[in-house]
Formats: structure tokens, sequence, C-alpha cells
């Protein structure tokens, strides 16, 4: 019983928090940009308002494959945050849900027939394919390192950097994961605002704009908590103290892998992300795989 | 047993007989050769009943106790020549068909089953 | 008979007789009687006569007892005689009925003119090849040898022009050169000897070792001019082509055997002198040298009767090569195949001489399309035996074959002989493929085709009575059984009873009209098949994934529109009772047997479609290729380990090469590339059962090899490495590919490459890989059905065509769904739970290599499993409902599995526990994690998915209604999404397509393989000048050749 009161409370206070760290990228990414920016609380009060705007969409949209597309954006960043900060569930199974994400928002520019969508979905989803390799090396390398693969037993040993300096190699490969992952400039290739006015989401609206942005927002704080826990945080830390560690972290990592990289260069083109994340990070990635095997010997 | 020379004569013969076959452009030319073979051949196969100081292997002219010559080789002789004829004959009767359908019995153009 | 008026043996001489007394009478009949069919009448009467004869002699020689026949009274070794055992009895008995069918044959053939001549011509060559094989002297078997040559001679030219004169005189210099040599041999042994019966000089022969040598050698090149050796056969793809039908059929069938049971007698002469076995080298690598070349050389004809001369010239090689072993089994082996070949080939010369009257041509492209009638089924029947597929004797002959060569001489040998007899499959199939397309229908005349159909029947029958096979092969000593237990092949009890419903389907699918009946039919015997069979069994479980493919497919198919339809159907079924055989044995010889039968059912299956007929003989050609490998294990199982009992594979080599074979038949990288054309090309419900099916059966065997046997490190991280390319590669090709076909031909190989890894990991893996397997018959085939539903509305599955079309009913589309995403491993979905478990094995056991691979190849198949739902995403249209049943089946399935998995595990468990494998997953385990630690709470998920839906509809709730009014707004106007221009995603694959070129460029490296294999027969066969003297030349070559070789 313990437990699902757990995951309610959590369920719900999550998703605020989400938010939150939305409104605080948006404050840092206005400063750097020499503005004051919004409040911090802005992110909420943009959810309440998408809420309760009256959305028309085009009559010929495929609501099921809108609705499962959501859905399953939804889940895929709603669970693993849930399970991140719980520390609770499997490493493989998590990363399998954020791809479930990714298909979710590739659903949701399918229910359209607009091309702009399509070709939103097309981007995405070789944007996706790109990244993801790097992710799966990141995992593997964590896992064959470190030799944990729930997120109980990674959480238990002392500052994984410091104790495992191999693990260097997969963090590294996380940071070129999570700007393309969360969706940010350069490499929001397939929402791209000006060129594709933003692909899938072109024609939703309202409510369904909202849960978009919600599930973007808790992706992108599963990400940094994940990020946290597996080479940042030692797990020393209980409590309380385990709580305002992972939230400070994370704002910080925010701020470098997020509203850095916003700022500093403007979008990409699909051939020129899909030509780098197939050449820098999956080379870093084999490299590493290399040393690891050299490390614990070839033998197999 | 014949002499060395003998056997190498015919030898010779043969060979002469199979370098024809090997080396004609025209068809009668090769039969020619086939036939100088065969004829080698049966010389050859008549000489193995040679018995030194036999007499002809008449059954009814000669008692068991007479040298005599080796019968059998004598019949494989007369077989042999008789397939022989047959086959020369055939042969001639091939290229004197072929020289009236195609006018020509020259073993070059005789080429059009090829590969 | 043969006490009958106290005369004994004596009546065999009737066998000389009867001929020559029909040679006599013809002619001179006809002198008072001028009436032709008279001639024909009197052939007939004297060849069935000596046909009884014959059969009486063989029944004799079969009991045991050695016939002597003693010439006028003279006894031996003065006086001739002859000797007649089995190779005597058995080739007289062939000459006898082909001869006897071939008259039959030629009253329907030969131009009534000519009777006279022709038929007392041929009764001369019937009395001389009979007295060759029959006789137990030298210089006699010289004479008939003539005899019958001279016969021959004549024959060829029966139809007078040119090119078949020249083909006669050719023949004629070539076969005097021969029978020259032949008699300079005989002459310098009576001079050695002065005897000339074979067996007297069997016992004398080793005083003058120089003079025997050289007399051997002589004998041997003279009979194989005659035997079809090479490269003393040069006149035979002239003289064979060029005999009238019937004619060719004797030729092949029974003269060149003349020339084998010829050196047949020259062994038994030479049996106990020391230089024996030097001969036998000999003997095998010309044997071997000539089904090489002649094979090489059929491979590039234009004319059939040339192409089918070329192939009995490499036909005599396989017997040659194993008669050099001279082991029983050996001469067991050569007996049985010059049996089934002399049939075969004269099945074949008949049956294709039909398909000529009928189009008057023998060029193949002219014969196109004229076999779809009996003669057509009388060729597939003499063209599968030669190609040594069951049903038919060919079968048991090659195998036989293998395994003497290969007990004797060891692998090298047995791998060319597979390299020939694989280029014989590709031109027969594609002469098949030819023959049975679409073309103008052809007259058949009666005679040829009751001849032809006697001939036919002979042969299929022979297939089923592989006992009487055996029976003749050992000479009426039965030895055979433990080499070929043809007894285990018939399947017992009530699985006897599901194969025949099954067939009995089949044969109601091919009536038309009641086509839905006998599906519905089939797919019940289907389930009685597998009902019978179950248990917690390895076997049990395959049978019940490949039922679920073939139930999905099969359903589906009810719903057809296509011509062939019945016949597809028939087949599946056929084909779905040899796999069910397949499972249901424990003896890898029975397996081997019904896996060929499944590969020719798979076969026909391309022919029902004249488009598919090419791919078809491309895949099965790659296919036969790879089970000559799985043949070849078998074999050395066999003569490795003396059984063919599964367990016995603990031999690892035998196992390994199992292992090997089916890895590459689940599509393993580099010789992934018949999928091309078995999966991409094929028809969608066959490529659903291929893919469905067929791959599960090749899963079993991988993994039975791998079970009992334990392979080699090395190899097996060779090969599991390979997997995990495979499944980039090909994951790769199907994101790139432009067909729906494609994209699923290269899925399902990606799909099964996973298992492929999963089973040689073993572990969590092997678990992961069975549930996969599982998955894989659902998902995949379920894919099929919907490329099949989606052909019989747009009649076409090419991307570039379905563009903003393609759509399908809506619950088809959302089926297809939720099968792709299991495809992509999307949690809770079964795919997942099979793919997280082969990851935590590969992890497990250090494959860190190969886990990445395997899990970019899932991030793949999201993209590929995409595009598939994406070209199915128009508007929908009515079409194919009936494959609702299936894939809702197959959803339930696969969902059911992904949230609940335990009862499978529970009863892979058990059935896997023989085999010594645990498969660590029980509900705690599960749960609590496996070994390395990793867990698959699927409580947690469900509890989470459910909150989080809560979460959405309370948001849905909270929020305002939407409205669905007007349209897309774009560029200013108001969008009007028409088909056309919604972009197909085929033309947004930029730059991922790119790189996609390079990736299938490497894979048409078999065209280049295919490419240098013609180039080679192309000069090969340029041997065959056309210019006698060079002819002439090779005999001497020939000739000079073995004499050193035999004088080291």
């Amino acid at each position: 019983m313990n437990i699902y009161i757990t995951y309610i409370v959590l369920g719900l206070l999550l998703p605020l928090v989400a938010l939150l760290y939305d409104g605080i990228e948006r404050k840092m990414t206005a400063r750097i940009q020499g503005r004051v920016g919004p409040p911090i609380t802005q992110s909420w009060l943009d959810f309440v308002k998408l809420l309760t705007k009256k959305v028309k969409l085009p009559e010929d949209t495929n609501m099921l494959m809108l609705f499962s597309g959501l859905v399953l954006m939804f889940a895929g960043a709603f669970i693993p945050l849930i399970m991140v900060f719980m520390r609770k569930g499997d490493l493989i199974l998590l990363m399998y849900l954020m791809v479930g994400g990714t298909l979710g928002i590739l659903l949701t520019g399918l229910a359209f027939r607009s091309p702009y969508s399509r070709v939103g979905v097309s981007r995405e989803m070789q944007m996706a394919f790109a990244y993801e390799i790097s992710f799966i090396f990141a995992i593997v390398i964590t896992i064959m390192v470190t030799g944990c693969r729930t997120l109980e037993a990674c959480s238990a040993s002392s500052i994984p950097l410091i104790k495992w300096p191999l693990l260097l190699i997969p963090f590294i490969l996380f940071l070129f994961v999570a700007p393309a992952k969360v969706g940010v400039v350069p490499v929001d290739i397939g929402e791209a605002e000006s060129e594709i006015a933003e692909g899938p989401f072109v024609e939703i609206g309202g409510r369904y704009l909202a849960i978009a942005k919600l599930s973007k927002s808790m992706k992108m704080l599963a990400l940094m908590q994940l990020i946290t826990l597996l080479y940042l945080l030692p797990a020393g830390v209980t409590g309380v103290w385990y709580w305002i560690a992972s939230f400070v972290i994370d704002g910080v990592l925010v701020f470098f892998t997020i509203s850095v990289v916003r700022n500093a260069a403007s979008r990409i083109k699909i051939d020129q992300a899909v030509k780098f994340y197939a050449t820098v990070p999956l080379a870093i990635g084999i490299i590493g795989l290399v040393i690891v095997y050299l490390m614990r010997g070839w033998g197999m | 047993m014949l002499s060395v020379i003998f056997y190498g004569i015919l030898m010779v013969m043969f060979l002469l007989g199979l370098a024809v076959l090997l080396l004609s452009k025209n068809a009668i030319k090769a039969v020619m050769g086939l036939a100088v073979m065969t004829t080698a051949l049966n010389v050859f196969l008549v000489s193995l009943g040679y018995v030194k100081g036999g007499t002809a292997p008449i059954f009814f002219d000669v008692s068991f106790t007479t040298k005599a010559a080796d019968p059998i080789p004598q019949a494989l002789t007369l077989t042999s020549i008789v397939i022989d004829i047959a086959l020369t004959a055939l042969a001639l009767g091939f290229a004197v068909y072929l020289f009236k359908k195609t006018g020509s019995v020259d073993l070059r153009d005789m080429r059009r089953l090829r590969g | 008979m043969m006490g009958f008026l106290g005369l004994g043996d004596q009546w065999a001489s009737l066998l000389i007789v009867f001929p020559l007394l029909g040679a006599f009478l013809i002619p001179f009949v006809y002198a008072f009687v001028k009436n032709k069919k008279v001639s024909a009448w009197i052939a007939i009467l004297t060849t069935g006569a000596g046909l009884i004869v014959a059969i009486d002699t063989l029944m004799k020689v079969l009991g045991g007892h050695t016939i002597e026949v003693i010439m006028g009274g003279y006894i031996p070794p003065m006086g001739i005689n002859w000797r007649i055992d089995i190779w005597g009895a058995l080739l007289t008995t062939l000459i006898y009925f082909i001869g006897f069918l071939a008259t039959i044959y030629s009253m329907g053939y030969v131009k009534e003119d000519k009777w006279v001549q022709y038929f007392a011509t041929m009764q001369v060559m019937i009395a001389g090849a009979v007295g060759v094989a029959m006789t137990g002297d030298l210089f006699n078997m010289f004479v008939f040898l003539e005899v019958a040559s001279i016969a021959a001679y004549i024959l060829v030219s029966t139809e007078a022009e040119a090119s078949t004169l020249e083909a006669s005189f050719k023949y004629l210099v070539l076969g005097s050169m021969a029978t020259s040599f032949i008699l300079l041999g005989i002459a310098i042994l009576y001079g050695a000897y002065h005897t000339l019966n074979i067996y007297d000089i069997a016992s004398k022969i080793g005083a003058h070792p120089m003079l025997d040598i050289t007399a051997i050698a002589l004998l041997l090149v003279g009979l194989g001019v005659e035997g079809a050796m090479f490269p003393l056969n040069s006149w035979l793809p002239d003289a064979h082509p060029s005999a009238p039908s019937p004619i060719s059929a004797m030729l092949s069938g029974t003269l060149i055997k003349i020339g084998l049971v010829g050196i047949v007698r020259v062994l038994i002469i030479v049996k106990n002198t020391p230089y024996f076995d030097r001969i036998l080298l000999i003997l095998l690598v010309w044997g071997i040298l000539t089904s090489l070349w002649g094979e090489l050389s059929a491979l590039r004809q234009k004319d059939v009767k040339r192409m089918l001369a070329h192939s009995s010239s490499a036909q005599m090689g396989y017997i040659v090569a194993a008669l050099s072993t001279f082991t029983p089994i050996g001469i067991a082996a050569a007996l049985m195949h010059m049996l089934v070949h002399a049939l075969s080939k004269a099945l074949l010369f008949m049956s294709t001489g039909s398909l000529i009257e009928g189009r008057h041509t023998r060029d193949i492209e002219g014969l196109k399309g004229s076999g779809r009638n009996l003669s057509g089924a009388m060729y597939a029947v003499g063209a599968l035996s030669l190609m040594g597929l069951p049903p038919l004797p060919g079968f048991f002959s090659k195998f036989l074959i293998l395994v003497s060569v290969y007990q004797k001489w060891g692998l090298t040998p047995v791998i060319f002989i597979l390299l020939a007899a694989a280029v014989e499959i590709f031109y027969y199939l594609r002469l098949t493929a030819v023959l049975f397309d679409v073309g103008e229908k052809i007259k058949e005349n009666g005679y040829i085709l009751l001849s032809a159909l006697l001939l036919g029947i002979t042969v299929v029958v022979l297939g089923f009575m592989p006992h009487v096979l055996e029976h003749i092969a050992t000479a009426g000593k039965d030895t055979l059984s433990s080499v070929l237990p043809y007894a285990s092949l018939m399947p017992s009890g009530s699985f006897l009873i599901a194969l025949g419903l099954l067939l009995g389907s089949a044969v109601i699918c091919l009536i038309p009209g009641l086509r839905v009946v006998g599906i519905l039919l089939g797919i019940g015997a289907g389930g009685y098949g597998v009902y019978t069979m179950l248990g917690a069994t390895v076997p049990a479980v395959v049978s019940v994934l490949a039922y679920l493919a073939v139930f999905g497919v099969a359903f589906v198919h009810m719903q057809g529109d296509g011509k062939a339809d019945g016949v597809k159907d028939a087949l599946l079924f056929v084909a779905f009772a040899s796999l069910l055989a397949v499972l249901n044995t424990s003896s890898m010889f029975v397996l081997l047997y019904f896996w060929e039968l499944m590969s020719v059912m798979a076969f026909f299956m391309f022919l029902t479609e004249s488009r598919r007929a090419m791919s078809g003989v491309y895949y099965s050609t790659m296919m036969t290729v790879l089970s000559y490998i799985f043949m070849v294990g078998i074999v050395a199982l066999y003569v490795g380990t003396g059984s063919y009992a599964m367990s016995s594979l603990s031999y690892v080599f035998a196992a390994a090469l199992v292992g090997v074979a089916m890895a590459l038949k689940l599509g393993m990288f580099p010789l992934h590339v018949w999928a091309e054309y078995g999966y991409k090309e094929a028809h969608p419900v066959v490529a659903g059962y291929l893919s469905g099916a067929v791959s599960k059966v090749a899963f079993f065997l991988l993994f039975i090899a791998a079970a009992y046997a334990t392979l080699p490190a090395k190899l097996n991280y060779i090969l599991i490495l390979l997997a995990g390319i495979t499944v980039v590669w090909a994951g790769y090709r199907a994101i790139v590919a432009d067909d729906l076909m494609g994209i699923l031909a290269y899925s399902s190989i990606s799909q099964m490459s996973y298992v492929l890894a999963g089973v040689l990991i073993g572990g969590a893996a092997m678990s992961g890989a069975w549930l996969h397997a599982l998955g894989h018959a659902v998902f995949e085939t379920g894919l099929f059905i919907v490329a099949y539903v989606i052909l019989l509305i747009y009649g076409t599955t090419k991307i570039d065509e379905l563009r903003g079309k393609g759509g399908v009913h809506p619950a088809i589309f959302y089926l297809a769904i939720v099968l792709f995403m299991s495809l992509a491993g999307v949690p809770p979905l079964s795919g997942f739970v099979s793919k997280w478990l082969m990851y935590q094995g590969a992890l497990d056991g250090g494959f860190g290599i190969v886990a990445v691979l395997m899990m970019i190849g899932s991030a793949m198949s999201m993209m590929y499993g995409l595009r598939f739902i994406i070209a199915l995403s128009g508007k929908p249209q009515k079409g194919g409902e009936l494959s609702i049943v299936p894939l809702a089946i197959y959803s339930l399935i696969t969902l059911g599995l992904g949230i609940y998995p335990w009862p499978f595990f529970e009863k892979l468990s058990t059935a896997l526990a023989p085999f010594k494998v645990t498969v660590p997953l029980t509900w705690k385990e599960l749960v609590l994690g496996t070994s390395g630690g990793g867990k698959y709470t699927a409580l947690m998920i469900i509890t989470l998915f459910v909150l989080s839906f809560i979460l959405f509809l309370i948001f849905y709730g909270l929020s305002a209604p939407a409205e669905r009014k007007g349209k897309v707004f774009r560029g200013g106007t108001f969008y009007e999404p028409t088909d056309e221009n919604l972009p197909a995603l085929s033309d947004m694959l930029w730059p991922m397509g790119h790189v996609g070129q390079y990736i299938s460029y490497f894979d048409t490296w078999h065209q280049g393989v295919a490419f240098l294999t013609q180039t080679v027969a192309d000069v090969l066969r340029g041997v065959y000048t056309g210019y006698l003297p060079d002819y002439a030349l090779y005999v001497s070559i020939t000739l000079a050749v073995v004499l050193k070789l035999a004088h080291i």
C-alpha cells in the first residue's frame, strides 16, 4: 500500500516540478540572452491556460492515432520520471520507455495529413535513430563498467564518476544525447519551428499541446535525473539531502546542456545532424567499448 | 613372341594412323587414318597366335601332339576385320551423304554442333 | 521358367535371341507384307518378350543366384560364357524396359516411312547392349559393343540432316578409336595370359605388371568414351540431341551405362592387384572432373537436349565416383544411381521430346510455357528425381553416393560433388520455370504420352518403394537399412492420420470451387497434427509456432483472387505436413527427407506466378546450397557415429555443419542475400509461410545442434557476432527498402538473427530467443498478412505506387500498429520482453558489442516498422477483412505474453530440460531479477501506465473540448491534402537512404559469383569445338595421361 501512495504522491508532484524546471530553464535562457525572462512559474500558468483553450483540429485528423500518440508520449516521459526519482526499475526498460515516448511523437505527427507534420515525422525519426545510437552505447558501457542493471543497484556507490573514471565516456555521450532528446536548438530538427512549423505538433493546440509540452518537460527532468543518478550523485546521500542534491545538480545540468547549448548555435540541417551523430559520438562510443574490453579482457 | 622390330613397326603404323586421324582436315582422310589404325591392330592381333615352328591349326589335319599356331587370335582377327569393314563402309557412307547435303567433306566445315 | 525343358540358365540366352530375331524378321516380313505398321508390332513383340525374360532373370539374380549361360556348349575359359550378375541383370532389364517404352514412343514420333529400317536397327542396338551387359568374355564384350555402337551410329542420324550426319560421323570415328583401344588392350591381355575370359584373367593377372597396366589403361579409356567420361565424351553433346527423342532416351539411359558396366568388369579384373587403389583414385578424380565439367557445360546451353546430354555425362561422373570407393555401400550407390538415372533421364528425354514435337524447336526459350500438361508433369518427375529431391528415388541414390564417397575418400570430394550438383539444380530449376510459364498449349501424341506416362509412373512408384531400390542395389542382400533407414520414413498412429488429412485437404483445394472448404479443412487438419504432437517437448513448441504462422496465412488466403490460388494452398498444406514430419522425428535422415520435400513444395509455390518464377529459381538454388551443407553434416554424422539419431549430434563436426547451415538459412550475414528472392519477391502468403513457419524449423535444428554439441568457442563467437551484424545490416536494408515486402523481408531476417544470437549466447538470452521466435511467428507473419491485404486491394506492394493510397480497414490498421510495436520492442508487449531478455543474456555473457548491435537493431526496427505503418495510413478502404481474425489473435498473444509471460517460460523450462539447458526464468526470477541483475517489473510498469493514463484523463477532463473543423493551412492557403501531394516517406529518407546504396551494393556479391560461374562455364564448354581432330586429340591425350598416371 505504501508504494502506491508513493506513486500517487510523486505522480502528482513530479509533473509540477518538471514544469518548474521548464520555467527555470526559460529564465536561464532569458538571462543569457540579456532579457529578464518570464517568472519561473510561467510554465504552470501556460499549462493551465492551454487546458482552457478551445482548439480546432482539422476534420480529417485520425483521433485514435493522436490519442494513442499522446498517451505514449506522456507515459514515455512520466514513467521514467517516476522510476528515476524512486530509484526503482531496470535501466534498459527505462531506455525503451523513453524510446516509446519518441514513438508517441511520431504517431502524433502521423495523425495529421499535413506535409509539415509528415516531414517532421521523417526528420524526427532519423534524428531519433541518430542519437539513440549514442544513448545505447552510453547505457551499455555504463552497465559493463559498473555491472549494475537496475536503478537501485546503480545508485549504490560513491560518486560514480570518481569511482569509475571510465564512466566519463558515457557521461560525455549523454551530454550529446540530452539536447537532442529533449529537443532544443541546434538539434530540434524534428520540431523545427521556423522550417516546418513545429513538425508533428503543427496542428495541435489546447489540451493536446498542454500534454505535449508537459511531456517534453518531464522528459527533460527525467533525463537530467538519470544522468545525475548514474554519474554524479553518490548514493550515500539519503533522505532530504538526496532530494536537495538531486534538484540542485539537475538544475546545473539543465543549465549546461540545455540553456547554454540552446543559445550557442542555430539549428542545423538533418543531414549535418545525422552525419555528426553517426560519426563523433559513435566513434567515442566505440572507443569506449574497446577500452572496456581491453580492461576486462576479450575473453568470451 | 615375335621380334621387337616387328612390334615396333606395328606400333609405328598404329601411331601413323592415329596421327593421320589427328591431323586430317578431310573426312575421308580421317577414315583412312582410322583404317590404317585398325589394320595395324588386326596384324597385331593375328600375330599373337604365333608359335615358333607351329603349323596351321586346322582341326582335322593336325594331331594333338603337333605344335600348331594359336587359332583363337585368328578367329578374333577375322571378326575384327569384318567389323572394320562395316565401320569403314558406314563412315564413308556418312561422308558421302554429308557431301551430298552440304557439298563439302572438309572437317573444318563440319562444326555445326559445338559448345 | 528356367527349369523349363531342362535347359536351366540357358534360357537367358533368349535375351539376345529375341531382339536379333526381331531385327531379322522386320525387313524379312516387310519384303512380303508391305505394311510398315507390322514392323512396329514385331518390334514391340520381341522387346516385350525380352522384357519378360529380363525381369525373370533379375528376379533370379536378386534371389542370390548368378546365372551362367554357356554358349555352344564350350566350357569357359576356352568357350564364351555369360555371367549374369546384378550389374548385368539390372542393366538388361533397364535396356528392355526403356527399349520397350521407346519402341511404343517411336510409333508416335518417327515418321512411318522409316519404320522398317528404324525398328530393325533399334533391335540390333538392344541386342548389342544386352550382350555387353551380360557377357563374361572380353572379346565378346568388344563385339557386342561394336554391334550396339554401329546401330547407334545409324540411329543418331535417323533424321538425315547435315547436323545429325555430322554427329553420327564424329560418333563413329571416336567410337572406332575407342574400340580400337579396347581391342588393343584385349590383345595385350591375351598375349600375356592367353585367355579372354574376364574371371579367368582376374585370377591370372599380375604376372606382367607393365603389360597389365597398359592394357587396363587402354581398356579404361576405350570404355570411358562410351561411358561418357570427360574429355572422351565430346561426341555425346552432338549425338544425343541429334537422335530422335526415343533414341536419345535409349542412348542416355542405357547405352552409356554399358561403358560403365565395362569399367566394372575391368575393376573386377584388377581387384586383387597392388595397383588397384591407384586405379580407384584415378577413377575418383576422373568422375569428379567429369561431373563438374559436365554440369558447368550444361549450364549455358540453349538447346534443351544438349543440356540434358551434358547432364547425362555429369551423372555418369557421379556414378563413377561412387564406384571408385568399391565398398559395399559405394557399389550399391552406383547400382542404384544407374537405375535411377537411366529411368529419369529416359523420362526427361521422352517428356521433352513431346514438348519439342509440340513446338517444333529444341530451343529452351522457344519451349517457354509448353509444360503445363501431362508431358510437363512427367518432365517435372524426371527432373526432380535427377536433382535428388524427394519423394522421388533420386534422393536415395544421391544420398547414398555422398555417404559412400565421404566414407572412403573424405570431405573434399564430397564438396566438389555437391558444387556440381548445385549447378545442376540451378539449370534444371530454371528449365522447369521456363516450361511451366504461361504459353501456347501444345498437342500431345497418344503413343508418346502413353510411354512417357508409364515411365513416369514407374519412377514415382519407385520413389515410394525404397525397399525395392535397396533390394536391387544390394543384389538381394538388403544390407542398407542402417545407411538408408527408409522404414522410419513412414509416420504412424494418429500423426499419420493428421498427415493424411492434410494431404486430403490439399487435394480438395485443387478442386475449383471447393478451395475455401479445402483451406478450412487444412487448417483443422494442421491443428490436429499439432495436437497429436502436443506435450512439453521442443518439437511440440516449434510446431505450435509454425502452426500459428500457417494458420494465419491460410486463413487470410481464403480471400484470394488469383488463378493459381488453389495450387498455392495445396502446396502449403503438403508443405506443412512435411514440416510436421520434420519435427516429429528423431532421425536426422527422416528429417532430411522431409526438409527437402518442404523445399520442393516451396519452389513450386513460386512457380504459380509467372513473374515470380525466376526468383523462385534463385531462392531455391541458394537454399539448396545451404541444404547441402546440412546434408554433409548428416552424412558426416552417420560416417562418424554410425547413427542418424539426433542425440548423436554430440559429434561436434556434424553439429557444427548443421548449425552453420541453419544459421545461414535464418539469413546470417553475409549469406543473407537469398532474402531478396525468397521473401521480398515472393507472394505475401508464400513469404509469410516461409518466414513464419520454415524459419522456425531452421531455428529448431539450430537449437538441436547447439544443444547437443558444445560448439567450439571461437565458432560460437563468430556466429554470434555475425548474427549481430546481420541484425543491423538487414535492419538498414529494411529501412531503405522501396517495397513493403522488402521491408518485411529484411525485417524477418533481422529479427530471426536476434533469435540466432540468443540461442548461441544461452542463459537468459535463450529464453528470450524462444519468446522472440514465438513473437516473430506472430508479428512478422501478421505484417505479411497485412501486406497481402494491400496486394489484394491495390495490386502492388511498392511504396512509390502506394503513395497517397494504401489505406486499409481501420481494424486492420490498428492491429498492425500493435504488431508493429511488438516488433519494435515497445513495452509491455512480448517483443520487448524477449528483446530485454536477450540483452540481459548478452550482457551476462559479456557480449557487449552484440548487445549494442541488437539495441541499434531495435531502434532500426522502429524506423522500418514505422515506414510500413505509414504506407498503410491512407484513406481506409474495404478489402481483406478476413485478416482481422488472425491479426486479432496475434495481437492478443503478443500483448498477453508481454504482460504475463510466465506460463510460456514454465512450459519452455520443461521442454528444454532434457537438453540440459536451463531457462533461468521463473516467476520469482523475472520479478526479482535475473542472475545479472536485470528486472522486468511488469507490475510496476502496468501500475505506472495506469497512473499515467489516469492523469492524462484528468487533464483531459479538466480541459476545454476540441472541435474538429476546417482544413490544414499551409503556405498562405488552405491545403487540400489529396492523395498525391502528401509526400510518401520514401522520398523523405534523405539522408539515410544514400548510405543504403552502399549496403545494397555490397549485397549484390552473389550476382558476381553467378557471373563468374557463367564465365567459367562458357570457357569450359568451349572445349567442344566441333572439330573432329580436336576430339580425337582429347582421346589421345587422355590415354597418355592415364597411362602415365597408372605407371607411376
